[in-house]
This record gives C-alpha cells, structure tokens and sequence, in this order.
C-alpha cells in the first residue's frame, strides 16, 4: 500500500494561469482539453421508431463526422451517500469526542444533524454525463503564442461540433466552466456531495449550514 | 434578461477579488423588479459561497476558530491508499477493470444493459478515428489468410460440417465489411473502455468487482482488474481525455458506436 497525497494522483491536469481560455484546461503533454456535459435522455419512454431515429442522427451527425479523440464518460453521483455520511459522522465523532472541546463537539452535533438532512433531501443518487474534446499538437518554440491560440480555435470549432451533432440527436449539452472542471478533479479525490448540478466539497457544507439552507 | 449568466458573472468577480462588492453589484441588484429578485435569491439559495445580505452580495468564509476546526477534522479523514487493485480515496474505493478484448461487440446497447439495477459504476468510453486504410489492410489480411483455410479444407475433402460453415460465415463478413468500408458507408474507430467500480467497503466492492466481470464475460468480453496499475485506471477514467492504461484498442465501426448509445436517464 502506498500512501499518496490526494492531488498527487492525477498531476496530470493542470489549470491554465489567469487570462487564458475560459473552460479549457492543459494535460502535461500540452494537449488541451474541454469539457461538455450532456443531459441524458428517458430513452426507454420513447417508442422503439424514436429510439431507432435518435440512433440514426447520432450516428450520421457524429460519429460519421467524428475526425478527433472524444471520451465519454458515465459517472455515478452521491451512490450509497447514506452509508458514506454514516461512516464519516462515526469517524469524526470519535475523533472530535476525543478533542474534549465542548464547543467543537457542540457544533458538531448541531451540524451534522443539518448535513444529514440536507444530504437526504437535495443529495439523491443520479449520473451525470460528460464529453471530453481534446486537441493536441506539437509546439515549436517560436511563435508559441500564436500556435497556442490557434489550437484554441481548433478545440472550439470541436465543441461546436459536438454541441450541434449532440442536438441534432435531442441531447443538450453545456460546455463546463474552468472552476466546475476543476470541482470535477476535485470530487475524485475528496469527500464530496453532488446537489443541484454542483459538487460540493466541506467547505461548502459549513457554508451552507453556516447560511441556513434546509 | 440572463440571470444566471448575471449570477455567474457576478460570482466569478466575487470570488476573484474575494472582497465585498457592495456597491458595484447593489446597484445592478436594486434595478431589478420583485420577481426578478426572487429569481437571482433563489438561484442564491443553494450556493454555498455567497450569501445576500440587503442589496449587497457577500462572499461567505470559513470565520471562527469552530469551523476551521470541523472542516480540519474532515479534511483529516481524507487519505488516499494505493494498492495493486483498488484505491481508497478520501471515504470511497476505487477499482479499475479493463476490457482487454472484444471479438466484435456484438451486445449493442450492453452499457444500458450493465447499468440495469447497479449504481457504483464509472464507464470512461474513448474513441478515436481509425484510418480506412490501415483496417481495410488488416481485413483483407485477414480474408486471404481465412481464404487460404477454406481452400486447404476443401483440398482435404472437407467440403462441409461445422468448421466449413464458419469459415464461410467469417468470410462473408469480413467480405462485407470491406465493401462497407472502402466505401465510405461504414467509418473505423479505435474503441477503449474502462469500468471502475465506486464502493465504500471492501467486501462490497469485491462482490460488485465478481458480479461485473461475470456479466462482461457472459456478452464476450476479455476482461480484468487492472492490477499494479489502478492510479492510471483512475487518471484514464477522470474527464481528460488521456489513457494513460496504453491498451491495444478494440476496432469498431461507426454503426456498432452508435448502437451502444450511453445517454440515457436512468
């Protein structure tokens, strides 16, 4: 078994400093990268000629298109959250008792009593969809700038791509922000709760509990 | 008028200046009617950073000396463990399985058919354009070495039975696909999945592990725990679009992609 620090796991992303593209992020081989969520649809409702035209327009619009690398990634949210708020409220409990701080243990109490209701109500087990564009390219070291910014235009033109062959199949699809990219990496890495489209890390939760949100 | 681009414009300036904006954003506050407050107050609501106070928008932080010891105490809990096959990350376990090989995924529609009933499971789909080229190659190698089989059978005067009749099916396919791709009908892609299992205790993740890999092997798949290598599992499986596992690709046309559409709400 090896011991890491979270962030050291996947130090291969890394965030574009100020002023760079909004949404667009940069792997250590200097590939960039964005990302789209999609909205599924309730594809089983749909008689089977909807389903069969849907599979068509994919198809034809995308994948008989499709020129670059894509990822589609299928991820579980807040799944078997009741058990894993359980087991962090037995750890922290033990440890907090432990500090003898009758405020810290106070506030506890009241505080997790709010998280648990507010994990059971606005945390619900759900997927979310996402689409990875990439682009990648060599950089010769002169003109960088202008290199860079035209793969920017490249990866743009691929988003647009697949935002337009996506709708074209019914599916609607919002390019994510540089922040909720990074709360992605994140949730990977970090105790975490999904709500209302948002990853939300401790931070938030005390936050939250702090302005009183039922 | 946008209220949430307003509201994420706004945040955006809150957050990187982390200072009160009173006035700058009171004043874009103030003009808006009863109803469009109410909006921008409930789309306020469940965002844990900012907090209304009067016509002022304020970035709430970690204040007392209570708080920062609570958010220290869970941040305590989050360690991460690497072993050969599977990760503890923070309260969850990860494990990566990979698909090695695939005959022809013939299952279409086995991703909604594998999410039936389960709700720990990551699939990170990568695909790539394959050159026409190189795969109408590698079928007609393929065709002249199934060609050159049949011909040895019927030159033993083994003209039928079961082994015959494959062959012919075999070459009937790879007849077709050929057709299909060279002209154009049909598009080549190469194909690389990988599943992780999310659970949050060992038992529970190895009867998920079993219970998967049974069902992966039923519809034909070579499958395996990615063993010794679960940290690029999880670096493949988080939105990037990088695969750091390095597999051979699995080679698919466009007509079998699209059969296993994922987009479904479950």
């Amino acid at each position: 078994m090896l011991r890491k620090k979270p962030e050291e796991l996947l130090f291969h992303v890394k965030r574009k400093g100020k002023g760079e593209e909004e949404g667009i992020w940069m792997l250590e081989d200097d590939s960039i990268f964005a990302v789209l969520e999609a909205t599924p649809l309730p594809f089983y409702d749909f008689k089977k000629t909807k389903q069969k035209e849907i599979i068509d327009k994919f198809n034809h619009n995308f994948f008989k298109k499709l020129d670059f690398p894509v990822e589609i990634l299928i991820r579980p949210v807040n799944a078997n959250i009741e058990k894993k708020i359980a087991i962090m409220d037995s750890l922290l409990s033990y440890n907090i008792n432990k500090t003898d701080r009758p405020k810290l243990i106070e506030y506890y109490e009241s505080f997790i009593k709010w998280f648990k209701q507010y994990a059971s109500k606005s945390a619900k087990p759900k997927f979310v969809y996402y689409v990875v564009v990439n682009y990648n390219t060599y950089y010769q070291k002169r003109n960088f700038e202008e290199q860079y910014k035209n793969s920017i235009n490249i990866l743009k033109k691929r988003v647009e791509f697949v935002k337009g062959a996506f709708s074209s199949a019914g599916l609607k699809t919002k390019q994510l922000t540089t922040r909720e990219i990074e709360k992605i990496y994140d949730s990977f890495l970090r105790i975490h709760v999904y709500s209302d489209g948002n990853y939300l890390m401790p931070t938030d939760w005390i936050n939250l509990y702090k302005k009183g949100v039922k | 008028m946008e209220f949430s681009k307003i509201i994420e414009e706004e945040k955006d300036e809150i957050h990187k200046k982390g200072i009160l904006l009173k006035s700058y954003l009171s004043e874009k506050y103030k003009k808006l009617s009863k109803k469009e407050r109410a909006k921008i107050e409930e789309a306020l609501e469940s965002d844990p950073s900012i907090v209304l106070e009067g016509d002022a928008f304020k970035l709430i932080s970690i204040t007392s000396t209570t708080e920062q010891e609570l958010l220290d105490q869970i941040n305590s809990l989050e360690k991460t463990e690497l072993y050969q096959d599977k990760i503890k990350v923070a309260n969850v376990i990860y494990r990566g399985i990979i698909i090695v090989a695939n005959p022809l995924l013939a299952v279409p529609d086995f991703i909604n058919k594998l999410y039936q009933g389960r709700s720990n499971l990551i699939t990170s789909i990568h695909i790539s354009p394959e050159s026409t080229m190189n795969v109408v190659h590698h079928l007609t190698y393929e065709l002249e070495v199934t060609e050159k089989e049949i011909n040895r059978l019927a030159f033993e005067g083994r003209i039928s039975g079961k082994e015959i009749t494959e062959l012919e099916s075999k070459r009937k396919f790879i007849k077709e696909k050929i057709e299909r791709l060279t002209s154009e009908e049909l598009m080549p892609f190469k194909l690389n999945l990988i599943f992780a299992i999310e659970e949050i205790n060992d038992e529970d993740l190895d009867f998920a592990t079993n219970k998967i890999l049974t069902y992966l092997r039923k519809l034909g798949f070579i499958v395996k725990s990615a063993i010794n290598y679960q940290k690029d599992a999880l670096k493949t499986i988080v939105p990037s679009g990088a695969d750091f596992l390095r597999r051979k690709p699995i080679i698919v046309t466009n007509d079998l992609l699209s059969n296993i559409f994922p987009f479904v709400k479950r």
